[in-house]
């Protein structure tokens, strides 16, 4: 979309050298204290991180009563931000694996920091099945193991399937990120002044010498690894769309659905890893590795992926027209002039009218108005699973068994807590971990240096 | 690479192709004339069949204008030659004006019963034709840009400009085919609708479009015998495209099969009575099972050889598929179907590709920007990602 040539536009400063690299990173854990901006939202975090415990107190205490869930809504807040979470911890494997195979060498100044809100996401998304299963004491019964009692889960619900689903991008992601830090912990150990520094980083980092040998078993490990996550980014998100789609209510039953959802979940992690990076470039200075260049692919993608979405809309909307089926044009009639209309018309409005702006250069040159975009977004989609869940549910095929959904204060504060858990682990991960890759920012200056800023296979070798 | 290899491989194609294109149509004529209950059904898979080629090629085309990338180049000449025979596909599809009564149900003049009330309008004939000649004219609005770009690139060397235009020229190349699936194919089962149709066949388009820029290439004699890594991005995008249409149709096939409501899942149980029983087994081993294994291979996706040996055995497995989605639907079709839909295979192709071949010989060969210093840099930076 860029009509200036891209070599005009690098990835890293020019200035940059090897050693101010790892110099400017590492201070950032090892020397400079935290800014104050860091004390301040590390303690509003922490406040929610104590909401979420009492939230979830009460809920283990009094079950999940206490929330706005009844007939018919039975899965409310919980499978919303479920899917929202999960929807936003996409973006971190999709600019990790996919990007790294697709050889695009700007992803490396913000593939660590997207693995690590990935993994954070997931975290806060694994709390809501959880928790929402009214005996979380018994998630286990998930795993098919032999029991004496012969009870085996169902394998035929798409529940399970997410179990595993979510279980394996979990430990993937998990293994993605901490093997592709382990050259940084060695450059944190070598570089930290503290005996505790050094232990604590030099354990972490496995006797990482840096020979020749080192790293070529941890280039292949990286590949794999990034070949093994890829499928996953799709496969993840099209189970939790089948969540929905396997079932025969009409809102949710559309075989749209999985490529929409992947969409979906690449538009809302694009939304949130800019949403992240903009201030946390602006308050440690990262401009010169998180670039105007990395805002605007970033910009782009999201509006791609957003046009997808909208796609996906317009055939739900288009065939259930077209197919006169009684139950599905209600749906979409109560979805847009129900009761529950605003939430579909704030949807559309966060999702697909407001983020058309990002087809204009100069909005996706200027970090503020990018950012008041990303955070509609993430708020559109949010609503989007609201709409999904919540509207589909409230009304379906008997007008006797209709009602409505309202989410009580422990709805609320459960959905804030995790808000609190992901922002809290954030300020933990930029504190006390190098929040950008020093060794592949290293690589990829040095090759600018030797080949006058060309090199096709950047980013792989 | 030289130019006697090319003339030596490629030259031969004219004639022959023109001449099986008019003993094609011959029998077509016939067909019609005699069976067109049986013919109409093959007719319009053959007819899908190319224009999936010519409108996945303007689909690709502008998807590489868009986000540039080494992979592009070495097919933009096949690819701007096929979105640049639209036109003649449009020509190809007026002889479907006569097959209304036989294949849709909005054709006849007392078969409405089938219908509701929506699809009674959203298929009243002069909005159906009219859609049919919007498609047509800004598909043809869309490939003279692409080949004007084409041409541009090939006198001022490659700028990478244009790629806004190419955002919005894509969005409504994919939403008109999206539809012109729903008015041609899906309206085979009257009333019947799946919400990725659209989608699926789109991308259907593209596998068949990439396969066959593959197989130009090969054949072109541009493509080098040894492997490389040109031939193995090919490879790669072949396979991303594929997975794609593998992951709709699979998406759609599971959730109407766990769902099974009747109103959906009549397509499948239709498709799955006597022979046609085969047929999606047999689509996963040829239109999946294969190829990703295949493609999954350095071996294979580097060598220009057997990179095209996939291709074609893809573009078979495209015509399984559409034979699979079209016929079916109609209970008039018989063993004839099968001998004009080869006919019309034929002629279809016949003419078409003598077109492509013509359009093919008129667009000068595109230097790699790989290859030129200036624009290095492109095949790494630029936004690949679909």
């Amino acid at each position: 979309m860029t009509d200036t040539h891209v070599q005009s536009d690098p990835s890293t400063e020019p200035r940059q050298t090897v050693r101010s690299v790892s110099q400017q990173i590492s201070a950032i854990v090892l020397t400079e204290g935290p800014p104050r901006g860091w004390w301040a939202g590390f303690l509003v975090s922490f406040l929610l991180v104590m909401l979420l415990l009492v939230s979830v107190g009460w809920l283990f205490a009094k079950g999940v009563g206490i929330w706005g869930i009844n007939q018919p809504v039975g899965w409310g807040f919980a499978i919303v931000n479920f899917v929202w979470w999960i929807g936003i911890g996409h973006a971190g494997t999709l600019i990790s694996a996919i990007l790294l195979l697709f050889r695009q060498e700007w992803r490396t100044s913000i593939n660590r920091f997207a693995e690590a809100m990935t993994l954070f996401a997931v975290a806060c998304a694994g709390l809501f099945p959880l928790l929402h299963m009214g005996r979380p004491q018994f998630f286990f019964w998930f795993i098919p193991y032999p029991s004496t009692t012969g009870m085996w889960p169902q394998f035929r619900s798409p529940l399970i399937w997410d179990f595993f689903a979510v279980g394996t991008y979990a430990t993937v992601s998990l293994m993605f990120w901490y093997v592709g830090l382990i050259p940084d912990l060695a450059t944190l150990r070598d570089r930290s002044r503290t005996g505790r520094g050094r232990i604590i980083y030099g354990f972490l980092a496995m006797g990482w010498r840096g020979s020749a040998r080192h790293w070529k078993r941890y280039q292949s490990a990286y590949l794999l690894l990034a070949g093994l996550a890829t499928p996953l980014v799709i496969s993840v998100h099209t189970i939790v769309s089948y969540d929905f789609a396997i079932s025969i209510l009409p809102g949710w039953h559309a075989t749209v659905f999985p490529p929409y959802f992947v969409a979906g979940a690449i538009y809302s992690g694009f939304a949130m890893v800019l949403t992240l990076s903009i201030p946390l470039r602006a308050v440690y200075r990262l401009q010169n590795f998180v670039t105007d260049r990395h805002l605007d692919n970033m910009a782009k993608v999201m509006l791609a992926s957003g046009l997808v979405v909208a796609y996906g809309y317009l055939m739900e909307h288009f065939l259930a027209w077209y197919g006169g089926h009684q139950l599905e044009e209600f749906m979409l009639l109560n979805r847009m002039f129900g009761p529950y209309a605003w939430s579909y018309w704030a949807l559309i409005g966060c999702n697909i009218l407001i983020p058309q702006l990002l087809w204009f250069k100069s909005v996706r040159a200027r970090p503020l108005p990018l950012f008041f975009i990303a955070i509609v977004i993430n708020i559109g989609m949010w609503l989007e699973r609201y709409v999904i869940v919540v509207t589909s549910l409230h009304r379906d095929f008997l007008p006797s068994s209709w009602g409505m959904y309202e989410p009580t204060f422990w709805d609320w504060s459960t959905y804030l807590g995790t808000i609190g858990l992901f922002a809290a682990l954030l300020f933990l991960f930029i504190r006390l971990l190098p929040m950008i890759s020093i060794f592949e920012m290293r690589e990829l200056v040095h090759e600018h240096e030797h080949s006058g800023g060309a090199s096709a296979e950047a980013g792989t070798s | 690479m030289t130019d006697s290899s090319r003339t030596s491989l490629a030259a031969p194609w004219k004639t022959p192709c023109l001449i099986a294109g008019l003993v094609g149509a011959a029998v077509c004529a016939a067909g019609a004339l005699i069976q067109p209950g049986q013919f109409w059904p093959g007719y319009l898979t053959a007819f899908v069949f190319w224009l999936g080629v010519g409108l996945g090629s303007l689909g690709i085309a502008l998807l590489h204008r868009l986000t540039g990338g080494r992979w592009g180049w070495s097919v933009s000449r096949p690819l701007v030659a096929g979105a640049e025979t639209i036109p003649v596909l449009f020509l190809l599809s007026l002889p479907l004006a006569l097959s209304l009564p036989t294949l849709y149900a909005f054709g006849g003049d007392d078969s409405h019963s089938s219908l509701n009330a929506q699809q009674e309008l959203y298929f009243l004939l002069p909005f159906f034709f009219g859609r049919a000649a919007l498609y047509f004219v800004v598909w043809n609005i869309l490939s003279f840009g692409v080949s004007r770009a084409y041409k541009r690139d090939r006198e001022h060397g490659v700028t990478g400009g244009g790629a806004r235009r190419a955002a919005l020229g894509l969005i409504v190349f994919w939403l008109l085919a999206s539809f012109a699936v729903f008015d041609w194919i899906m309206s085979v089962d009257p009333g019947w609708y799946s919400t990725i149709y659209g989608a699926q066949h789109t991308m259907g388009f593209a596998v068949s479009a990439f396969a066959f820029a593959i197989i130009v290439r090969h054949f072109s004699g541009r493509a080098a015998s040894e492997p490389d890594a040109r031939t193995q991005d090919l490879g790669s995008m072949l396979l991303a495209f594929n997975l794609l249409w593998v992951y709709f149709a699979f998406s759609q096939f599971f959730l109407i099969w766990s769902a099974d409501l009747p109103i959906e899942n009549t397509w499948y149980l239709r498709r799955s009575e006597g022979l046609w029983a085969a047929a999606a087994p047999t689509l996963a081993v040829v239109h999946f099972v294969v190829p990703f294994a295949l493609l999954l291979s350095q071996d294979v996706k580097a060598h220009s050889r057997r990179l095209a040996g996939v291709a074609a055995l893809l573009l078979a497995a495209r015509l399984i598929d559409l034979t699979w989605c079209i016929v079916p639907a109609y209970d008039v079709a018989g063993a004839m179907t099968a001998v004009y839909g080869l006919a019309a295979f034929i002629a279809l192709g016949g003419l078409w590709l003598f077109v492509f071949r013509l359009r093919w010989e008129k667009l000068a060969i595109l230097a790699d920007p790989v290859m030129l210093p200036s624009a290095k840099r492109d095949s790494a930076d630029s936004l690949e990602a679909v």
